[in-house]
């Protein structure tokens, strides 16, 4: 069982990665809207998608 | 046709008019010409699914009203260049952006309907809808398409925008909000983490385990421990340290005590290899209440940003005067004294000042509660905020707008704001005996091992601290206050204060505004009595002719009648009343002194009321009275109230003896008619002093101070910026009705209560003395611990059923 001494460090490592993701999307205001991304599946997309530089996007690909 | 509701918006459609379109394939009927354009338009763009998707009906009517032309002409203004500085960020590549605040949101459909629209038009660069706050970012290339464009196109599918600037409080609201996620984030990852390691632990405790793998698990809980403590538990820490220093004991005391010592006893174990350490529990425990405090405050800043939002979403204009006197749009806040504005008939004034040009009559209602307005000659002051009725005026600005009147019944306001009675926490009372008997009870506990078994006995006064930590306690009044606040907003009730739900509780006496409040604060027409050979049909027919050219508040309660096809060269005198010729007769309708032909005496038929005289040169024709009407449900709502004993008062402004009146048809306790906002204070205050608890209930500017003295207050639909501000709750619809609901399920909130506390107790009271025994390990009382505290979440979720 002395293999933990090395798999226990390992997922602390992950751990501090998960929680840098995490603050990375709620800084970025990914949690700011939660009633809408629930329910945005339901509806199908049947406009062309828009061009990338058109449409530049601070709040990721919302299209 | 009436059982039939329009398509679009779920009014009734009525059997004058049916507006059918094409939608899915069948021809639906809408209810006006506004449902049907907007819905022919939402079929034209090709967005027909939004009908299948959506789960709700727009608020009726407002489509109609939005697309008239007036409305879209005067979006032209938006287009203003000076108008658009304090809104409108210019970005780098040459475009322009705005946040826009959009009214009718309801469902997920609304927005997808309204992003695709919006892409769809010709120069928008971007456009993303926050649905939760109901707010646009929308930037666009101003060379190919303009800002009142944008608003059209929103209008065109029946929304309503308006420019925002998010104000500080929001600002406030969601650093709050990230913070708290970050915190349970945090606790969250840690506590699953260490609950693992907490399960090799226990396993280990059972079966053996070596204990250089015990010691390295250990180490490895307190390095995760350490921030979920230190980081995610700080507000508990914190809180705790402010009751202390206030000297009252609230539910962060125990809770941070029994972290602490939880904590640092784990960590003194781990250092000096002593038999149990309680990682486990500190993570879980903070993570829980973390969860319980975030689902409350997110509850409470949705009705917070909604008021805010509410109130801050008008932006004043005023059309200043340059020196060949064009008008020229500006914000109002940038109004210095000695600028010159030009007030239209029905625009709000925008500042202090005094009248340059023209005569008119001023509607004062939102400062002093009477409707009807008041004369204005040429060097009168006016208020800003008062609303000119009738016709254009040049007004020379006087004061700064920090200065102004309107400023300082906001300084009043703040003031009243921060003398309000403080309402006590129910759970707190509670909690502050409750620590108090579980600190006694541990010293106790201590004691007693130190003499008997000495070297166990820091263990299981740990072992109570952790076995009575208090978290069921704690969750049991936001969970169900939580529950209760999301069911009010349902209901159209917005708890815009933590403690509007407590404080509804204790309430004994109800106090009403008058107008605006238990009255529509419109005037309709009561009674009409003909002069002998007078017909009334025949003087309503020409009292409408003439009163259609009048936007004056009782000229109004003529609109809408048949009017009389030949009367001509009306004018309006001032708040006096209107004349007119028919053939050779000079028509006159107003006051008595004004109407009435000289030599002629007027006595109205009756001696109270609002009575207003209709004649030509000779004599006497006919007799009008209008009054301002009740709402339909305030009867049943004061019949409700006193019979569940609670005292009701009318307060009012008005100086008629209306106010008399409609007290004695309600049969409300006291009235206090011709009261200035001081004098309603002040009532409200002597009441107080009495020890009972007010609830008031208002709408205008001059409710804003008593609003905020009172105990618990709410502004109905439709109450002016600083009322909403200064109350505790909004009422969201039309009718007081929801009032008695609200009541109620304060009421059935505080039952949930009862019963949540009782069982955290029980629990409590059956856990405390067996932990002092030394029979229950840490393993059973963290299982004890959540499951209590479930029981408490799923029993205050009953609210929302």
């Amino acid at each position: 069982m002395d293999i933990i001494f090395l798999l226990i460090p390992l997922a602390l490592v992950l751990l501090v990665v998960a929680v840098a993701a995490f603050f990375w999307a709620v800084r970025s205001d990914q949690f700011d809207d939660l009633d809408r991304e629930a329910s945005r599946i339901l509806f199908e997309e049947d406009s062309p998608p828009p061009s990338a530089d058109a449409r530049p996007s601070k709040h990721g690909p919302k299209a | 046709m009436a059982d039939e509701s329009c398509f679009h918006c779920g009014l009734p459609v009525t059997s004058e008019g049916n507006y059918p379109v094409t939608i899915l394939g069948q021809a639906r009927p809408m209810c006006c010409p506004g449902c049907q354009s907007v819905a022919q338009t939402i079929v034209d763009i090709g967005m027909e699914s939004y009908y299948q998707h959506r789960q709700q009906c727009p608020p009726g009517s407002s489509p109609a009203a939005e697309l008239v032309p007036d409305f879209l002409e005067s979006l032209n203004s938006w287009d203003d260049p000076g108008l658009q500085e304090s809104f409108v960020h210019s970005l780098p590549q040459g475009s322009k952006e705005i946040t826009l605040l959009i009214s009718g949101i309801t469902c997920a459909a609304c927005v997808w309907l309204l992003e695709k629209h919006l892409r769809d038009q010709a120069g928008i660069a971007q456009c993303h809808i926050n649905m939760s706050s109901n707010l646009a970012l929308v930037s666009w290339d101003p060379e190919q398409t303009s800002l009142s464009t944008i608003i059209k196109a929103i209008a065109h599918v029946g929304y309503k925008a308006e420019p925002y600037t998010p104000v500080q409080q929001e600002a406030i609201i969601k650093r709050e909000n990230k913070q708290a996620l970050l915190r349970i984030g945090v606790a969250g990852l840690g506590a699953m983490q260490v609950m693992t390691y907490a399960v090799s632990l226990y396993m280990g405790a059972f079966e053996g385990i070596e204990p250089a793998h015990q010691q390295f698990l250990r180490w490895v809980s307190a390095l995760v421990t350490t921030p979920v403590f230190f980081y995610a538990g700080l507000p508990f820490l914190q809180g705790a340290l402010r009751s202390l220093r206030n000297r009252h004991l609230s539910m962060d005391v125990p809770v941070a005590i029994a972290l602490t010592f939880a904590y640092f006893s784990s960590v003194w174990a781990t250092i000096s290899n002593g038999p149990e350490v309680y990682f486990d529990s500190v993570c879980m425990f903070v993570f829980f209440l973390l969860v319980g405090r975030y689902l409350e405050l997110r509850a409470r800043h949705r009705s917070q940003s909604t008021s805010i939002r509410l109130s801050h979403s008008q932006l004043q204009t005023a059309r200043k005067l340059d020196h060949e006197d064009n008008p020229l749009l500006v914000p109002a806040d940038k109004l210095v004294p000695g600028d010159r504005v030009l007030v239209k008939a029905g625009e709000i004034i925008p500042g202090d000042g005094r009248i340059l040009q023209g005569t008119g009559s001023v509607n004062e209602s939102m400062l002093t509660g009477e409707q009807l307005p008041i004369s204005k000659q040429v060097g009168d002051l006016v208020t800003g905020g008062t609303l000119n009725v009738e016709q254009p005026i040049t007004v020379e600005i006087s004061t700064l707008p920090g200065e102004s009147t309107l400023s300082t019944l906001k300084r009043l306001l703040q003031r009243a704001e921060a003398e309000k009675p403080a309402t006590f926490v129910l759970a707190d009372r509670i909690a502050s005996k409750f620590v108090l008997a579980v600190l006694i009870t541990s010293i106790c506990v201590y004691t007693y091992w130190w003499f008997h078994a000495p070297e166990d006995a820091f263990w299981i006064m740990l072992s109570v601290l952790v076995v009575t930590c208090p978290c069921a306690l704690s969750l049991a009044t936001p969970t169900a206050i939580t529950a209760a606040t999301a069911r009010l907003s349902q209901m159209g009730f917005l708890a815009t204060r933590a403690h509007t739900i407590e404080g509804l509780r204790h309430i004994t006496d109800v106090v009403f505004d008058k107008t605006g409040t238990l009255t529509l604060g419109e005037f309709k027409l009561a009674e009409t009595v003909p002069m002998p050979g007078e017909h009334s049909d025949t003087l309503l027919t020409l009292a409408t002719a003439l009163e259609q050219i009048s936007e004056h508040p009782i000229a109004r309660a003529f609109h809408g009648f048949k009017a009389h096809p030949h009367v001509k060269d009306r004018q309006i005198a001032a708040n006096q009343g209107v004349e007119g010729r028919l053939a050779e007769r000079t028509l006159r309708i107003g006051k008595p002194e004004y109407a009435t032909p000289a030599g002629v005496t007027a006595t109205p038929p009756a001696p109270c009321g609002q009575w207003i005289v209709l004649a030509d040169q000779n004599r006497i024709l006919g007799w009008f009275r209008v009054e301002d009407q009740l709402r339909a449900d305030a009867d049943t709502l004061v019949q409700h109230l006193q019979a569940s004993g609670k005292r009701c008062h009318v307060l009012s402004g008005d100086s008629s003896g209306h106010a008399e009146e409609v007290a004695s048809h309600l049969g409300v306790d006291a009235v206090v008619g011709n009261a200035t906002p001081q004098d309603k204070l002040t009532y409200i205050r002597s009441l107080q002093d009495n020890g009972a608890k007010v609830l008031m209930l208002g709408d205008g500017l001059n409710d804003a101070p008593v609003l905020a003295g009172a105990d618990v207050s709410i502004a109905v639909a439709g109450a002016s910026d600083l009322a909403q501000v200064a109350a505790d709750g909004i009422l969201l619809s039309q009718s007081l009705q929801p009032l008695q609901g609200i009541l109620q399920l304060v009421e059935q909130t505080y039952r949930i209560i009862r019963q949540n506390l009782a069982w955290a107790l029980l629990y409590n009271l059956i856990a405390l003395p067996m932990a002092a025994a030394g029979f229950i390990p840490p393993w059973a009382s963290a299982l004890g611990m959540s499951a209590s505290s479930l029981l408490v979440v799923l029993n205050a979720l009953r609210l929302n059923r």
